[in-house]
């Protein structure tokens, strides 16, 4: 009886660790922080990323600067 | 340990043929999703190990959980954390924005993306996976030895939680910095109760104590 209970108890904690991963993959998914859109223009080949200056500035205003470090959402 | 054994193949089973599946697909940005949800679950767990492993040596549970309980699930979520450390690196293998090699998962300090901090997170994974190991090797090694092996557990927590914390891609949701500040809190506080409870235990108790502690369980 306390092989069955103690595997019942393991297969909660599996299970929940599981779900918990499917949770949190649901709520990144949903909640993709800003940087995330930044770090899709990372050029490869370069090792550079484009950053585009957008905020209070004409659209001729457009800078490109190379960024030495990957950075993502963080 | 019983149970535990075709329940972490059954994990681990479902995470390959999972990544082999996903392999096939344009993944766009899931196995970072996956990568951060599992490191954050890999990382509760490894907590709940710490936590249940001091509650065993501290006695601090005895009066509401049966030890054996305590140690056998203790042992469990050992096996659980390095099956979800194993998907948290794994998955980043097949991300297209780091193109992580297996060697910048597998080597410390071999990864260009923040070598430093990522290697700490392949430290405390691979010790990890040394102290869960260490369950099978306990009749072997004599408990003695695997008493002392065991605070390597305490490094991979360390290296753990600094991994976690400067690594992390989501140290700063409010969730995440809270489930890592109570998670230190409550190791601190544990370890804190069986250093003092060392240092108070007058030595002839702590001699008669090791005597009557079983070799082998």
């Amino acid at each position: 009886m306390a092989a069955a209970k103690y595997t019942r108890i393991k297969l909660a904690i599996a299970g929940t660790a599981a779900a918990s991963v499917i949770a949190g993959w649901s709520y990144f998914s949903t909640n993709t922080p800003a940087a995330v859109a930044q770090a899709d223009s990372f050029d490869a080949g370069s090792g550079a990323t484009t950053q585009t200056v957008t905020s209070q500035a004409p659209a001729t205003q457009k800078v490109s600067a190379p960024v030495a470090r990957k950075t993502r959402g963080s | 340990m019983k149970g535990a054994g075709p329940v972490a193949l059954a994990v681990f089973a479902a995470s390959f043929l999972g990544a082999l599946a996903l392999r096939a697909g344009d993944l766009g940005h899931t196995p970072w999703y996956i990568s951060r949800a599992s490191g954050l679950v890999a990382f509760a767990l490894l907590t709940g190990s710490v936590v249940l492993g001091l509650l065993v040596s501290t006695k601090a549970a005895d009066r509401w959980l049966p030890r054996p309980l305590t140690f056998e699930i203790h042992a469990f979520i050992s096996l659980l954390t390095l099956t979800f450390l194993g998907i948290h690196a794994g998955s980043l293998m097949f991300d297209g924005f780091l193109h992580f090699a297996p060697g910048d998962l597998l080597v410390a300090f071999a990864s260009s993306y923040r070598p430093f901090l990522t290697g700490l997170g392949v430290i405390s994974a691979w010790a990890t996976a040394l102290v869960a190991a260490s369950f099978w090797a306990r009749k072997r090694i004599g408990q003695r030895n695997w008493r002392r092996f065991h605070y390597v557990s305490f490094a991979a927590y360390l290296l753990g939680l600094v991994h976690g914390f400067g690594a992390g891609s989501d140290a700063a949701l409010p969730a995440v910095y809270w489930m890592y500040v109570l998670s230190a809190a409550t190791v601190a506080a544990l370890l804190a109760y069986r250093i003092s409870g060392r240092l108070l235990e007058p030595a002839p108790s702590r001699a008669r104590a090791a005597a009557r502690r079983p070799v082998s369980r």
